[in-house]
């Protein structure tokens, strides 16, 4: 049987180690363009309910007004909270 | 890596601001400039306070902004644990100041991106329903209560103050429209949830406290991590659309326009 080449195999050791903020936006019928993983192999976040997670800003404004209070440097992140319009998920 | 302790203690060092892609304009504009000119769904970029000043490099995540020259071909970027050392390096450069009771209240553009996010980060919202005579008085209340070690990071908070925001109760259940503090739950969608508790504006921080811990709880106890595949997938059955004021999809080549063959699925449920 003829062995699959290398850089055929690469995006199965790759695309598992992206994070939730690195997610793809999945088009029609649950295939990232870019050819990642389907919805259906993200499975489930690994944080309990109710636990402590990261205190976000969502309006740029508040974010600056805070940076300026604070002196703190600040963590800039765009995400969507949907998926091909499907709204409730990061 | 969000949801590890280690990131989770680091992330504490900076403002973090995570804007949603598709809301607006401006915020389709910002993702444009750290990637480039291109348009994605997500951007990362580390800022000073200033908001100007970049003190890293620009991408999809930090994973990638954050190990400049080990870009290409195979690339995963940097490993999670770097990506701490990383942050934490680069936030000594900044010596904090004030009093994170004092800290800015968090705030949403619209009640309804307000329920989508926290909907997405199955977080509980306190969704502030108050005149803008009354916030500062609301804010002053809720500072040092959301500052507390068993109640940060685990909530959103949004404030009533908006024309948007009007009709907010006519997708929420047990919801009376008073002033308050009401503390809602998302449904699996956001586009609807329902009140576990609402206490008047006249609630003292501890009072708030003690309401988001045993709602916290309530919550924690009876909700499921979401499947994100499950979820995807019954969206489409059920037809559930949101609408953004931006188009959704990329555009990868940077020409200012969405690629065509992105997310293009018609309007079904949801509110326009």
């Amino acid at each position: 049987m003829k062995k699959p080449a290398l850089f055929l195999l690469l995006p199965l050791l790759i695309l598992p180690s992206l994070s939730l903020a690195q997610r793809p936006d999945f088009g029609k019928g649950g295939k990232s363009s870019k050819g990642g993983p389907r919805p259906t192999d993200i499975g489930a976040g690994p944080q309990a309910i109710g636990a402590e997670g990261i205190m976000w800003y969502t309006t740029w404004d508040t974010a600056l007004t805070e940076a300026a209070r604070s002196n703190r440097p600040i963590f800039f992140m765009a995400a969507a909270a949907t998926c091909s319009g499907i709204s409730g998920v990061f | 890596m969000f949801s590890t302790e280690e990131f989770i203690a680091a992330s504490r060092y900076y403002v973090c601001v995570r804007l949603e892609s598709f809301e607006n304009q401006e915020h389709h504009d910002m993702v444009r400039t750290f990637l480039r000119g291109a348009f994605a769904n997500t951007a990362f970029c580390l800022l000073a306070p200033d908001g100007q000043t970049r003190l890293s490099g620009s991408g999809r995540g930090p994973s990638q902004a954050l190990t400049p020259g080990r870009r290409g071909p195979g690339s995963t970027g940097a490993a999670d644990g770097q990506v701490v050392t990383e942050m934490s390096s680069i936030a000594k450069q900044f010596k904090p100041r004030g009093d994170l009771k004092d800290q800015t209240v968090q705030d949403f553009h619209t009640f309804r991106q307000a329920l989508n996010v926290a909907s997405a980060d199955q977080r509980l919202l306190i969704f502030v329903v108050v005149s803008e005579a009354g916030r500062s008085q609301a804010e002053a209340a809720l500072k040092p209560v959301m500052a507390d070690e068993a109640i940060i990071g685990r909530f959103h908070v949004d404030f009533a103050d908006k024309e948007a925001d009007k009709h907010w109760a006519d997708e929420i259940k047990k919801s009376n429209s008073q002033p308050g503090y009401v503390i809602i739950r998302a449904d699996q969608f956001g586009q609807s949830g329902s009140v576990m508790k609402q206490l008047p504006l006249s609630a003292s921080s501890e009072q708030i406290k003690e309401a988001l811990l045993m709602s916290n709880e309530l919550f924690a106890a009876s909700e499921e991590r979401k499947d994100y595949g499950d979820h995807v997938s019954l969206g489409r059955r059920e037809g559930i659309y949101f609408e953004n004021e931006m188009p959704y999809g990329e555009d990868r080549n940077g020409d200012g326009v969405i690629d065509s063959g992105g997310a293009t699925r018609s309007k079904g449920k949801g509110r326009p």
